[in-house]
């Protein structure tokens, strides 16, 4: 799956950036370079899958992937697919279904909450359910501690009826998995004296990669919560799971104090000024604004002829490399300009494998 | 002081209701009661035999709190998690693991607790300490007090802190434990504490449930051999101790292809701390058999029921070795130690001593870098993160410089004092501690060596530095005397046979919708 994800980067990004912004992609890092980079090469699923990713891991995944004749070097910092590499690629997508699960830049950063929600709730209710109330939590946040408690006392009447709607949701979801993709997600879950096994242990039982074996979670917390967001009135219980914060824009805070002042009227000028943040910055918040935002008000960034302008070029030249573009065009075109309608153009959530 | 003395009905009571356990172990009701009476005591007692229920079962009965200083931050977090899941919620550490927000939520909360574990290094933070002087406390106890001694098997600098820090607490009741202090050390503790009247408890340490075996083999794969071998014969719950995180991994790949039968895992300081919790809890909870660990693992781990503990590698010296083996048969059962070893073993704990300590080369470039300097008064914090950065020092190897420069006020609260002459008497003076420290140590690493080349009794060999006798081994005694792997008959406990189910039954288990 991991080695799929990063040839399908590599078909997309090619030889147009340097590959470090694939690895940035899977960390999931909060740049107006990388959410750029996301919505530009259609890669927003995989924003943020990957976050325990080291750079020695990346880099040593590259050689593998170039001794496997897979990928061939462009220049210093760049790579593409060889032939063998393309014709591998489309095999491994059609066997890779779990692929198209991914919606990382609308969920990478709820996924992990909901993740430990789940986790420790299945627990505790598992344990009290027993009457056993003398048990070591499956992580400590307290976040999540709180939560749980809050959720206890909302259910502690009617916890068997409840613990049973939880399994019948779960297992209607479960379902729509593979066999043993299933087997991965239940044997990592905790309860009533049973303790679930280690991202290294699933690893080394199913013979998956360490990366293979986090990305399997991954792409099905993301499944499950798609779901569960879409048909709530279906899945009534596992919606109680999902932080508030996914009915928010996923916006960086800094960007989101930007938003409000646009707002209120203020021009990209004074609110540097007010923010003390260089001009730039708040051009990368509007952006990024977009970005989330497609419905977001431009004209009064770009004219709506310098609109079309740069769309058409934008066509003409079949490239996201903004300094190409920049060249080709009048220089009354900025780049914040071209910044704008290249964010307006890939803003679709645009599912990268399907 | 004390106004509710309560007596041994009523410990017993609190013991067997709060703690679960229906009696005391030796030593841990002496201890308790010099407690409840102020008494400053000096706890000596062997691993395993719940040296901190001393003082958590006074923590939660005495008016004021009880402050635990412990090297171990792993320990801490795994004792507060366990007090935790009895029952007992006030109760918090206060350590480098946690992140501001954290810290800042607990030092606010600071009277809700009753029992604190902190760092050394955190009880010099002027915040936190501003704090706790604000609380009554009534119980300081020191945690691994060997660690003040030089002559120990660690040493920490900041213990030497700790006299005065209690003093300014209003002089609490002190105790101070450790599992393994020599006489000497055990007369250390008492001075650089400065408790004249400091009650000694010293309890022997030798475990007489616990056979002893060394067997030299000429390569590290016999060693695997060997491991495989025993444990084809004894499928028993064990624990193998390691140098380092990749032998770790690499033996226990091996010994899951080689034992199809047991379930083997590795555990060590790199893995997150979801992962490891996770390993742990599954040994608990026998769904694992064999542990391939680090010296990170086990400390604060309550199994009872581990019959064998190998040593793949051998540690720095005797105490860890005894530490170590100490987890074995705590519930009183026949148990076995067995350490493998191939000539030339001692270079890897040769290499650990050189790295607790910076060497002699970065002290004198530290100083050299400290003369170029051309001012005379500095931050603390820029100096710091500069050395540290280049010279790639670790924490233990930070604090010890830092006290060394605080001794001859080179470093004073957040400032740098810099003067020539200061520097170069103190980087000679450090110089010579370092030797002087590194040779203890080597001492210490061939005095082990020694025992596991020596032909006598082990366990004679073994306890005699700490102690002047033993007690008559209830099963057998060591392979010099009456042990082979072929007279040994550990109770084995019959494995649930894991039957190999699909998801949704084990989903129905786990929910507990089998019906």
């Amino acid at each position: 799956m991991y080695q799929t994800i990063l040839l399908a980067c590599i078909d997309r990004i090619d030889d147009e950036k340097s590959f470090s912004s694939i690895y940035h992609l899977l960390k999931g890092k909060r740049s107006a370079q990388t959410i750029q980079d996301a919505k530009a090469y259609g890669l927003s699923p995989i924003f943020g899958i990957l976050k325990s990713l080291t750079k020695n891991q990346f880099r040593n995944s590259l050689l593998k992937l170039h001794k496997d004749e897979y990928i061939e070097w462009k220049g210093e910092e760049t790579v593409s697919l060889t032939s063998t590499g393309k014709s591998y690629l489309s095999i491994r997508k059609s066997q890779e279904p779990e692929l198209a699960w991914f919606d990382g830049f609308n969920l990478h950063h709820i996924a992990p909450h909901f993740r430990l929600r789940l986790l420790l709730w299945i627990q505790t209710a598992s344990n009290l359910l027993k009457n056993h109330s003398h048990f070591i939590p499956v992580n400590d946040q307290r976040e999540v501690a709180t939560w749980v408690k809050t959720f206890y006392q909302k259910k502690k009447n009617q916890l068997d009826a409840h613990f049973a709607s939880l399994h019948e949701e779960l297992h209607q979801l479960l379902k729509l998995h593979q066999p043993f993709h299933a087997d991965i997600f239940v044997a990592t879950l905790t309860g009533f004296r049973k303790i679930g096994l280690s991202k290294q242990q699933i690893a080394e039982k199913w013979n998956l990669t360490i990366e293979d074996a986090e990305l399997y979670l991954q792409s099905s917390i993301h499944f499950i919560l798609n779901k569960v967001h879409q048909n709530q009135t279906e899945f009534p219980t596992l919606s109680e799971f999902i932080p508030h914060e996914l009915m928010q824009l996923p916006l960086t805070a800094s960007a989101g104090k930007t938003r409000k002042l646009l707002k209120q009227g203020y021009t990209i000028e004074q609110i540097s000024r007010r923010r003390n943040l260089k001009v730039n910055t708040i051009q990368d918040h509007i952006v990024e604004i977009i970005h989330v935002d497609p419905s977001y008000p431009v004209d009064s960034f770009v004219s709506a002829e310098a609109e079309q302008i740069i769309r058409n070029k934008i066509s003409e030249l079949n490239t996201k490399r903004l300094k190409v573009i920049k060249e080709q065009l009048p220089e009354s075109i900025s780049y914040f300009m071209i910044r704008i309608v290249m964010a307006k153009l890939y803003q679709s959530r645009d599912y990268a494998y399907a | 002081m004390h106004r509710n003395k309560p007596d041994q009905m009523k410990l017993l009571s609190i013991l067997k209701n709060k703690f679960g356990y229906e009696g005391f172990r030796e030593g841990q009701l002496d201890i308790i009661k010099d407690i409840f009476h102020g008494q400053s005591v000096l706890g000596i007692l062997p691993t395993g035999t719940g040296k901190s229920l001393c003082y958590q079962l006074p923590a939660f009965s005495l008016e004021g709190i009880t402050i635990v200083v412990s090297p171990l931050v792993s320990l801490m977090v795994d004792q507060v998690k366990q007090l935790k899941a009895r029952g007992f919620k006030r109760v918090t550490a206060i350590n480098s693991l946690l992140d501001h927000n954290q810290r800042d939520y607990i030092l606010r909360h600071l009277h809700d607790y009753k029992l604190i574990y902190c760092s050394p290094e955190m009880l010099q933070n002027p915040y936190f300490f501003h704090r706790l002087k604000s609380l009554s406390v009534s119980l300081f106890v020191v945690d691994e007090a060997h660690c003040i001694s030089q002559w120990g098997h660690e040493f920490r600098t900041d213990y030497l802190k700790l006299k005065d820090r209690i003093k300014e607490l209003g002089n609490p009741a002190v105790l101070a434990l450790s599992a393994t202090a020599t006489p000497q050390v055990q007369e250390d503790i008492q001075y650089f504490l400065d408790i004249p009247d400091l009650k000694k408890r010293i309890y022997p340490m030798d475990r007489p449930n616990i056979a002893f075996a060394i067997e030299h083999v000429t390569h590290w794969q016999e060693k695997v051999g060997r491991i495989v071998q025993v444990l084809k014969q004894n499928p028993v719950p064990t624990m193998i101790y390691f140098s380092s995180r990749n032998w770790c991994e690499k033996v226990s790949e091996t010994l899951n292809q080689e034992l199809p039968d047991s379930r083997v895992a590795y555990y060590h300081g790199g893995m997150s701390s979801e992962d490891r919790l996770l390993i742990q809890q599954q040994f608990m909870n026998h769904q694992l058999d064999v542990i391939c660990c680090t010296s990170a693992f086990g400390m604060g781990v309550d199994k009872q029921d581990i019959r064998l503990v190998i040593h793949f590698h051998l540690p720095t010296q005797l105490e860890s070795f005894i530490q170590e083996v100490g987890r074995a048969g705590r519930d009183g059962k026949e148990s076995v130690s067995l350490a493998l070893y191939t000539e030339g073993d001692e270079q890897i704990p040769l290499r650990l001593i050189e790295q607790e300590l910076p060497t002699e080369r970065q002290v004198e470039q530290i100083f050299g870098d400290l003369l170029k300097i051309n001012s005379t008064s500095l931050p603390l914090k820029d100096i710091k993160e500069e050395l540290i950065a280049k010279y790639e020092l670790t924490e233990t190897q930070w604090n010890f410089l830092k006290y060394q420069l605080e001794q001859q006020k080179i470093i004073t609260g957040e400032q740098f004092h810099l003067e020539a002459d200061v520097l170069e008497n103190t980087c000679q003076r450090t110089l010579s501690l370092l030797r002087e420290r590194a040779a203890i140590k080597i001492k210490k690493l061939y005095q082990f060596i020694d025992w596991i080349k020596s032909t006598g009794c082990r366990r004679k060999d073994l306890y005699r530095p700490f102690q002047e006798s033993y007690q008559q081994p209830v099963y057998h005694c060591c392979d010099h005397c009456d042990f082979s792997f072929s007279k040994w008959n550990p109770p084995i406990q019959h494995q649930i046979e894991e039957r190999v189910e699909g998801w949704e039954v084990e989903l129905r288990k786990l929910f507990h919708q089998e019906a």
